[in-house]
């Protein structure tokens, strides 16, 4: 099947104020089949936000690309204009953010606002049409009585129903790609669940999911295949069996491990000592290493090379070397 | 359930807030943010709360600590009547330092331009548990080193801490009055996973070090069944359920705690059951609905659960119920 975004070996930094540049994505690579749902996970820091905000172009002013292409429906979207970015964002690609708080504008209809999307894209639609398929989108996001609520403003929504206003927006133009950057981070457990119900049933309708979130439990919902990401490196991927049931990477397990779920034993949780690097720290080396139970000396040396260790599973780890067969 | 033994017991605890009137002959409404609360807490356990935004837990625990007054109800510490404090100078001195409580945000708790080290002092010199600066200092070394921070953190600022470690000294804040029971509003969920596997087992180690008795605040019923001996679930300020962890996965639990359970996404990839799905959002806590607080979301709502208030029932041993579901058969009179 053919790949809607292939990340290429992607490094990006960010200049400081005296110029120095410090790298935080060092050689991403993963890609996204047609129709699939990709999960990123990883700790607040780890890159995962910058990584989607690559795609879209939308990163912040200090970022510098380092390196590497990101190819989304063949193009890479690192060469393209302004003006053609502008052409595939909210079209082909959309993004639903964390806060669906902030991300409504408070004095304008969702009706409009959603609208807005569809005009940019489609200028030729009449004001029927347009209304016509935003009722459409409401009710594809499980919002009773569209037409009535269609003229309302965001703050006669709640949380959960923001949410759903951000997903039909992001999906009025049938996206080949959606991003969902921790979509249901700010809503309770019981509203998540809906969402993550809407948005299993749309992965199959519209396009390819790109998940971004620090929760295992949404990725192992939603996603077929998981990037786990540690410092900005993607430390470990594969299909969810192969990194759920077999993780190889010291973090990976590391992290299943101490999460306590509906069925932990009562026992002292096993954790990762230390806390995560910040850009500023980094290391030569394995990023890892200084938190790692099975540290070498190599790791704190040279960065580990990718390595397959299934079919479907590449880890970056000095542990396999001599296992698999080199580059990925 | 009333024993002698309860360190803290809450009796019929209820707080209202009168919503803002915009008329003048308007009726006064208030907010019920926590209504007809009771339940009991032993020495030496953790009872946990659980809730969605807006069930009332957080207020709950600030009512109880007298942050906030009460609007009818009582608080028992140790057997005597503490409701809103009303209690003598030197006695109302004692409580706060026996009743600590850590907060959620790590990064609000903390004075920017106050030292670790003097943050952490001031408390123990304002109630007694130390008598000089010299002592204060000692102690708070030790306890540092207790939670799992070099002592050199004394003289550094808050900003110069990670999340995981400013929750630590919040911890290390409270320990420093030698308190009995903690409440611990939230206290990990800002945190990343990996910190909060570390903090979590910190409550857990300083729980047997200091003969701790935690009341533990969050929304993330996995992390709350971890570190709880018994489970409380609230919803829009009402008590429905108080169980033990081991009986959440009951046939008799409540069904809405049966929906917070199967809505949590598990990290596995073992089949999943059938899940529950809840329709709608948590009603507005201005106008909770007649009857059972839950009825326009349950899932097994009956006719009479939209008349009828349902009482809380004791389904099994230690295991209580607020559900209709639960009456007993031959519901004789009412």
């Amino acid at each position: 099947m053919a790949n809607v975004v292939e990340f290429k070996n992607y490094s990006m930094g960010f200049r400081d104020d005296d110029g120095a540049v410090s790298n935080l994505l060092d050689g991403i690579s993963f890609s996204i089949e047609e129709g699939k749902a990709l999960g990123v996970v990883g700790e607040s820091g780890c890159g995962k936000s910058m990584t989607s905000l690559s795609l879209m172009r939308l990163l912040p002013d200090a970022a510098v690309v380092q390196g590497g292409e990101i190819l989304f429906e063949g193009k890479d979207v690192l060469k393209l204009s302004d003006k053609e970015m502008q052409t595939i964002r909210g079209d082909r690609l959309s993004m639903i953010f964390q806060e669906p708080m902030t991300a409504l504008n408070p004095v304008i209809t969702i009706g409009s606002q959603i609208g807005e999307c569809l005009v940019l894209h489609h200028p030729e639609l009449s004001k029927e049409e347009v209304r016509s398929r935003v009722i459409d989108a409401l009710d594809s996001v499980g919002i009773s009585n569209p037409e009535r609520r269609l003229d309302q403003y965001p703050h006669e929504f709640s949380g959960g129903m923001r949410q759903r206003v951000m997903i039909a927006m992001a999906i009025i133009n049938h996206p080949a790609l959606l991003i969902a950057d921790e979509p249901t981070t700010a809503l309770d457990v019981t509203i998540q669940a809906q969402i993550l119900d809407i948005m299993k049933r749309l992965k199959g309708e519209s396009g390819s999911l790109l998940m971004i979130t620090h929760n295992l439990g949404i990725v192992a919902e939603v996603c077929e295949e998981v990037v786990v990401m540690y410092a900005g490196r993607a430390i470990e991927r594969g299909t969810l069996a192969a990194i759920f049931d077999n993780p190889m990477h010291p973090y990976t397990r590391g992290l299943m491990a101490s999460i306590p779920t509906m069925h932990s034993d009562k026992g002292p949780l096993p954790t990762i000592p230390g806390t995560v690097p910040t850009v500023y720290d980094f290391k030569p080396g394995c990023r890892f290493a200084d938190r790692c139970p099975h540290c070498k000396d190599i790791c704190t040396r040279e960065a580990p090379q990718y390595r397959w260790v299934g079919d479907d599973h590449i880890v970056a780890c000095w542990l396999y070397e001599g296992e698999g067969d080199g580059n990925a | 359930m009333p024993d002698s033994e309860a360190l803290l017991r809450v009796e019929h605890l209820s707080k209202f807030f009168p919503v803002k009137k915009h008329r003048l002959f308007e009726e006064q409404s208030y907010v019920h943010a926590v209504e007809d609360v009771s339940f009991s807490v032993n020495a030496g356990e953790t009872l946990g709360i659980v809730g969605e935004s807006g069930s009332g837990k957080s207020t709950l625990a600030r009512t109880i600590l007298a942050l906030t007054p009460s609007t009818s109800g009582d608080v028992y510490y140790q057997g005597e009547k503490i409701t809103d404090f009303k209690v003598g100078h030197a006695e109302q001195k004692r409580l706060r330092s026996q009743m600590q409580m850590i907060f959620q945000d790590p990064y609000a708790s903390l004075n920017p331009k106050l030292k670790i080290g003097d943050a952490i002092s001031e408390p123990m010199l304002a109630n007694g548990q130390a008598s000089s600066r010299a002592e204060a200092e000692k102690k708070t070394r030790e306890l540092l080193e207790v939670v799992g921070l070099r002592p050199e953190v004394f003289d550094r600022y808050p900003h110069e801490f990670s999340g995981g470690q400013r929750q630590r000294i919040g911890i290390v804040r409270a320990l420093a009055v030698n308190p009995k029971l903690m409440f611990c509003d939230e206290s990990v969920s800002a945190l990343d996973v990996s910190v909060q596997a570390q903090v979590l087992n910190l409550f857990n180690s300083l729980k047997n070090e200091f003969n701790l008795t935690y009341v533990f605040i969050g929304h993330d019923l996995s992390v709350v069944r971890y570190i709880s001996d018994r489970i409380l679930v609230m919803y829009l300020g009402k008590v429905m359920e108080i169980t033990g962890y081991d009986q959440l996965f009951s046939e008799k639990t409540h069904p809405y705690t049966q929906a917070l359970v199967s809505a949590i996404p598990e990290p596995s990839t073992a089949p999943r059951k059938n899940r529950i799905i809840l329709e709608g959002d948590i009603p507005s806590a201005v106008n909770p609905p007649k009857g059972c607080r839950f009825c326009q979301r349950c899932f097994k709502a009956m006719p009479e659960c939209s008349e009828v208030e349902p009482e809380m029932r004791e389904v099994e041993p230690g295991h209580f119920v607020r559900c209709h579901l639960y009456d007993p058969k031959e519901a004789n009179e009412r």
